[in-house]
């Protein structure tokens, strides 16, 4: 790969390929009449990035950290819009062979993340998202020993939201 | 080891909330065009805006030198106000090279903001300073070349002249400075929201930002009718 010109359909395909990455931090970061204008400026913000991106790692961090600059940066810190997502913002497909209790679950999950402060949610979608501790202080600047402590206070505040029994290592 | 429960539902949850969205690499591909050409064209009028501003002070200086060439005092000021230009027009590309720097997202979250804070704190405070005085230079030059007699210019009422001309800078200055003050003051509370991880700060912002704007629009209207109060007492 060439830092001088950027390989666009090296490009695409890559974000093709990790596009869950953009679906799941729109729907964390954005209203549901903001995520198609979130989706297309962390597309062309990774793009406007790209050359920067020197392949010493792994593409999904990288993209990790430029979407979630733009989703808080960019779009929150721009429009300053602290949504806390609806019901209607949280629309999960209809599936009459899935279990009900499931989804009322992911729903919820989802709620209580997206109650949390911007930095901790950034936190525990990257622990979610199974990134190490090390990558997700990289991502956000703090330090792991930081990102240690935080995750141990979330994920204890989501279960008890959610009602779980401790199970995590 | 069992994986986390809140993993698995995540996990879960995403899998089946996804599945039905499809952007394929077509639409990737056009956003992207959009997009550039949307970016390119911001970046494009303001660089275009304070180089024609530059510009027209560059050649209104030149003509006006050419103008009061027997007037030793004046070529002085002009030439002064030549290299000045010239200083700030380097300055103003400069900055935007840097405000493009720090907009580049691929850097962790904190030292982002802090570049952010040190952007709008430092450089971009100075070159609020120097963009008024650069229209004020238009300004001024305008008059000296529609004034221009025989290499003379006239200041009939020195102290109405420095009063218009002040109040034209605080006016230019302060709609500036009160417009990236909004800026500056989201990020400042975005940067403590991060490190305290709160986001009281933040939201307590947003609700003063309207009785702000509202406070500004009244300073704005008072220097404007103070400025044409003052013209229209000059033109008596």
């Amino acid at each position: 790969m060439s830092k001088q010109v950027p390989d666009k359909a090296y490009f695409v395909e890559m974000v093709y390929t990790h596009m869950g990455i953009i679906y799941k931090i729109c729907n964390l970061y954005a209203a549901v009449d903001d995520r198609e204008d979130l989706k297309q400026e962390i597309i062309y913000q990774l793009w406007k990035s790209y050359p920067t991106y020197r392949g010493d790692s792994k593409f999904q961090s990288w993209m990790y950290r430029v979407a979630l600059n733009t989703a808080m940066l960019g779009l929150r810190a721009r429009k300053m819009k602290y949504t806390r997502l609806s019901d209607h913002d949280l629309e999960i497909p209809e599936d009459p062979f899935e279990n009900q209790d499931q989804e009322i679950r992911v729903r919820q999950l989802y709620r209580q993340i997206s109650k949390l402060k911007d930095l901790d949610k950034t936190i525990i979608f990257l622990y979610l998202e199974q990134c190490s501790y090390d990558e997700i202080a990289e991502i956000t600047g703090i330090s792991t020993k930081n990102v240690s402590v935080r995750l141990v206070r979330i994920r204890e505040k989501l279960r008890a939201k959610l009602h779980i029994q401790n199970t995590a290592p | 080891m069992k994986k986390d429960e809140l993993i698995h539902m995540w996990q879960e949850g995403n899998d089946r909330m996804f599945r039905d969205e499809k952007t394929d690499r077509e639409m990737i591909t056009q956003y992207l065009n959009e997009k550039t050409l949307k970016g390119n064209r911001n970046i494009n009028f303001n660089l275009v805006f304070y180089g024609a501003i530059q510009v027209a002070n560059i050649i209104l200086l030149s003509m006006n030198l050419a103008g009061y060439m027997n007037n030793p005092a004046m070529v002085w000021v002009l030439i002064s106000q030549i290299a000045f230009t010239i200083g700030i027009l380097v300055f103003g590309m400069d900055i935007f090279y840097k405000f493009r720097e720090i907009n580049n997202y691929s850097d962790s979250l904190q030292n982002l903001i802090q570049k952010q804070l040190w952007f709008f704190r430092k450089p971009y405070e100075v070159w609020l300073v120097l963009a008024s005085v650069s229209a004020i230079i238009l300004m001024t030059n305008v008059n000296l070349y529609i004034d221009n007699d025989n290499g003379t210019y006239i200041i009939n009422n020195k102290v109405m002249f420095v009063g218009v001309t002040l109040a034209a800078f605080l006016i230019i200055y302060g709609a500036q400075k009160m417009t990236s003050l909004l800026g500056l003051r989201r990020l400042k509370a975005y940067l403590a929201d991060l490190q305290q991880g709160a986001l009281d700060q933040s939201q307590r912002m947003e609700r003063s930002r309207r009785q702000y704007f509202w406070l500004w629009v009244a300073v704005f209207i008072f220097l404007t009718a103070s400025l044409v109060f003052g013209i229209l007492i000059a033109l008596r």
